[in-house]
């Protein structure tokens, strides 16, 4: 297949881009001249701080999101044999945001600024080990647990707002959950980095097991697959990594669902090729998707959460079209 | 491997004994075909003597060793196992589909290595599958997948194969086909397990049969001794002929008890 | 008709009846307070933060039927202690008919509900808007002091506002120095805004009068960065004072860039237009005379 060879290039022309244009891109307006001068000239200087201080770790915030999401979604699906499978499935997203709902909730925001992610990233644990403790025993009643555990989550959350102690906790609280990288410093990417590369880790080793998944649980067990074992590394996996980026970005959606999705044409559909295509493309998709929130020239900032639902949702319906089609 | 014994095998689910105290031993060489009603639980036995499921009673020894005491992927590269109807969830081609049966000797990462490519060739080549090695599997008609899937469970060069009705949905001429090469198997000197439901092409091509009726092995031997008029009577409760059983001329009949009126 | 039938229909008649006795009791309890003769309004009911301030300010504590909820913080700040043992409402209409006021203070988002009520239940309901200049707070006082009945009152307030805002405009320091009220990017409240003659008042220049879009506007850090003002100002709700304060939750550079330039104002005072607000322009000033001379440096 063509596509096979031209993927890699592709991918590297675009990471390069959408890395540039997110370092040159802001709602103050630097041309490109200013900012290279800025990073030789006697520091610490305008250009120099706004690029290293604020669009560097915003860039890297991006890609570290992005490659999470994609590659999340796509070890969920390759063990869940479901392309509808996501990151949001089995209780992490929610279940960070509960937590950071939390901080913001009891003021503990105000107080520290890394109160909040890492609340999110607890939170995100809790809900993964109650998926988890619940769903024991098969694929169908993780996916129901994880089902049953979001709406907890979603629950809580929608007590915090109820009970919100004044209208700007309960602004502060609904902004959060919009989703966004404005803003984002150097103290959060030290912060969720561990957590998202341990996710990682757990995740890739699963690329095997997934594979064998093709055949069915029956096969794949029958080749030696501990399917326990991979159902464990990849649910700890998507809380570590998923937990941590929602809890420092807030619930960005649909980039889990997507990025597998497209990238399938030009890898095929083996589970393990896909991971990481998934993971380039899905850093991919949400530093462009930032990139846009920064240049839409609205007054109020366009929430990056808000952007990808947007632009995804049509997108699912595609693919539940394309789904029926195929199906018999 | 050269020996696969079960002993006092019992597997018990909500009170009821799914499988009960089976014993039997089986030996390379061997084409065992496990017969019975629906419900007689041939396919828990399958999975027990797996090693995919362990019974509550009784245990399975490959060569002596007990089956729990194998590592998983030792045990995946010893014993090969085909569920009922198996299918591909993705569609990959018929070649990686094959590949994924080396799983079990496949470091934790990297592509194939050469020689492993060649044994995936050679496989895709025993079943006749070559011309169709970069079609997506779940493109494949019925008969065609059934040979994809035995080839994934071939190319580890297992000692014993167990298949869960293989012949299910499989037109005549596919049946045929894949019941043959079962047998060429065990004649090559493996050991092959495999339920049927078709008992003609069963007393043509096996060389040993295993009868299960509510969970208890009520026979099992060479075919040509086992296979009786009577067994089947008494099994499956309908009038059986058997003809020539263990030749390849064996024929078994059902008919009615009694005339319609 | 069988028997079960006949059970519905007498059931469901006698549920009418008594539903009927039920809205006829209600009206008439209602019918009768409108019955009374208006004068200075004994019972009144504020359904808006702002208006309580006011009222607390215009009326002994007798005649006020209740006040919001959110009262509480912005009163413990001026007038600590002022609203001890009243009644609580939270813009409810089942509030209006308990408190059984004669005069309900609204604002333009005061549900309709609440204003049909009001006209049932008696109660004259006046209409206050916000202020959003000293103009605003002029003209809302001396509008609320009306509705209550005293307006001698009102006057005076305003009169000392007056007094004060001339004082301090006598006074005002030669050398404007650039602040925004700045909140980690949520919204900057630009010209029009009860804060931006505030901070002209207090001797300032407001760097969100410069933007070009609406009153409230999305302002991130690197704008913040490239507009340089002198120092930032951050509204707090439970406000203890004014103090140079550095707030923990801003982004590391905003907290090295401006430390020591950080100014914390009660939000209460600059959302809501009172004739107290003129204290919010002193305290500024006074805040203001701290920041350190020269501009930020990095």
């Amino acid at each position: 297949m063509v596509g096979r060879r031209l993927w890699p290039i592709l991918a590297a022309v675009l990471l390069v881009v959408c890395v540039l244009l997110s370092l040159g891109t802001g709602r103050v307006w630097l041309n490109p001249a200013v900012l290279v001068d800025g990073v030789f000239a006697p520091k610490p200087n305008l250009a120099w701080l706004i690029l290293a201080e604020l669009r560097v770790p915003r860039t890297i915030l991006g890609l570290m999101v992005g490659a999470t999401l994609g590659l999340s979604g796509a070890a969920l699906q390759g063990l869940l044999r479901n392309p509808l499978a996501e990151p949001g499935l089995l209780g992490v997203s929610p279940g960070a945001a509960l937590g950071a709902v939390i901080a913001i909730y009891f003021g503990l925001s105000g107080m520290l600024t890394l109160a909040t992610p890492i609340l999110g990233i607890v939170g995100a644990m809790a809900a993964a080990w109650l998926t988890l403790m619940i769903g024991r025993g098969g694929t169908l009643t993780m996916i129901l647990a994880g089902s049953a555990v979001s709406g907890l989550m979603l629950a809580g959350v929608s007590l915090a707002l109820n009970f919100a102690p004044n209208p700007y906790a309960a602004y502060e609280i609904t902004t959060w959950l919009l989703g966004s990288l404005a803003d984002r410093d150097w103290g959060q990417v030290t912060l969720a980095a561990p957590f998202i590369l341990v996710g990682w880790l757990c995740l890739i080793l699963t690329v095997r097991d997934i594979d064998a998944l093709t055949l069915g649980e029956a096969q794949a067990e029958s080749l030696g697959v501990n399917i326990a074992r991979t159902r464990f590394l990849a649910l700890a996996g998507t809380a570590l990594s998923v937990g941590a980026a929602t809890a420092v970005t807030g619930a960005i959606g649909f980039i889990g669902l997507l990025a597998p999705h497209l990238v399938r044409p030009f890898v095929g559909h083996q589970p393990s090729r896909v991971l990481l295509p998934a993971a380039v493309f899905g850093a991919i998709l949400l530093v462009f998707a930032d990139v846009a929130t920064r240049v839409i020239p609205t007054s109020q900032e366009v929430k990056l959460g808000v952007l990808t639902s947007l632009v995804g949702t049509p997108f699912f319906f595609w693919l539940v079209a394309k789904l029926r089609r195929m199906s018999p | 491997m050269s020996m696969m014994e079960a002993h006092g095998v019992s597997v018990i689910r909500n009170g009821r004994a799914i499988v009960d105290d089976v014993t039997m031993t089986m030996r390379d060489g061997q084409f065992v075909g496990l017969i019975g009603p629906n419900g007689a639980g041939k396919s828990t036995l399958m999975s027990v003597l797996a090693g995919l499921l362990t019974p509550e009673r009784g245990a399975v020894m490959f060569d002596g060793a007990p089956v729990t005491s194998f590592d998983r992927r030792e045990l995946a590269r010893v014993r090969a196992f085909l569920p009922q109807n198996p299918r591909a969830e993705w569609p990959i081609s018929v070649e990686r589909l094959v590949a994924l049966g080396l799983t079990p000797q496949l470091p934790a990462f990297g592509g194939l290595a050469e020689e492993m490519q060649a044994r995936v060739a050679a496989a895709i080549e025993m079943v006749d599958l070559s011309d169709r090695r970069d079609q997506p599997a779940t493109t494949l008609s019925g008969g065609e997948l059934a040979r994809a899937m035995l080839a994934r469970a071939l190319v580890g060069d297992p000692d014993t194969l167990m298949a869960d009705e293989p012949l299910a949905g499989l037109d005549p001429r596919h049946a045929l086909d894949s019941v043959g090469r079962l047998r060429r198997l065990a004649d090559a000197g493996k050991l092959v397990i495999a339920s049927i439901h078709e008992l003609t092409l069963a007393a043509r091509y096996t060389t040993h049969i295993a009868v299960m009726r509510e969970g208890r092995l009520v026979a099992f031997g060479p075919t040509a001794q086992t296979l009786t008029s009577a067994l089947l009577q008494d099994v499956f409760e309908v009038a059986a002929c058997v003809t020539d059983a263990g030749t390849p001329l064996a024929v078994v009949d059902f008919v009615p008890s009694r005339p319609q009126a | 008709m069988k028997l079960g039938g006949r059970l519905w229909t007498g059931g469901a008649a006698c549920c009418c009846a008594v539903l009927a006795c039920l809205a006829v009791a209600a009206s008439g309890v209602t019918r009768d307070q409108a019955a009374e003769p208006p004068g200075k309004p004994m019972r009144i009911m504020s359904a808006n933060m702002c208006n309580d301030i006011l009222l607390l300010a215009l009326v002994p504590k007798e005649r006020i039927a209740s006040i919001t909820y959110l009262a509480h913080d912005a009163v413990e700040v001026l007038m600590p202690g002022a609203d001890r043992g009243m009644a609580i409402n939270h813009g409810l209409s089942e509030e209006a008919i308990r408190d059984q006021p004669d005069l309900i203070l609204a604002s333009p988002w005061t549900t309709p509900v609440l204003r049909r009520l009001a006209a049932q239940v008696g109660a004259r309901i006046v209409e206050v808007e916000s202020a959003n200049s000293f103009d605003d707070i002029r003209r809302v006082t001396l509008q609320v002091g009306d509705a209550v009945g005293e307006r001698a009152r009102a006057e005076a307030l305003v009169a000392e506002m007056d007094r004060k805002l001339a004082e301090l405009d006598r006074t005002k320091p030669a050398q404007p120095i650039e602040v925004v009220a700045w909140s980690s990017g949520n919204s900057v409240p630009g010209a029009g805004t009860l804060t931006d003659e505030i901070i002209r008042r207090a001797g300032a220049e407001n760097l969100a009068r410069k933007l070009p879009d609406s009153r409230y506007s999305s302002f991130g850090v690197e704008e913040l960065l490239a507009a340089r003002p002198d120092a930032i100002m951050r509204g707090e709700d439970r406000y203890n004072g004014p103090a140079l304060r550095d707030a923990v939750s801003e982004h590391p550079v905003i907290r090295k860039a401006f430390a020591g330039r950080r100014i914390t104002y009660p939000a209460s005072f600059y959302t809501c237009g009172v004739p107290q607000s003129v204290e919010a322009v002193r305290e500024l000033r006074a805040a203001l005379a701290r920041v350190p001379k020269g501009g930020v440096t990095w």
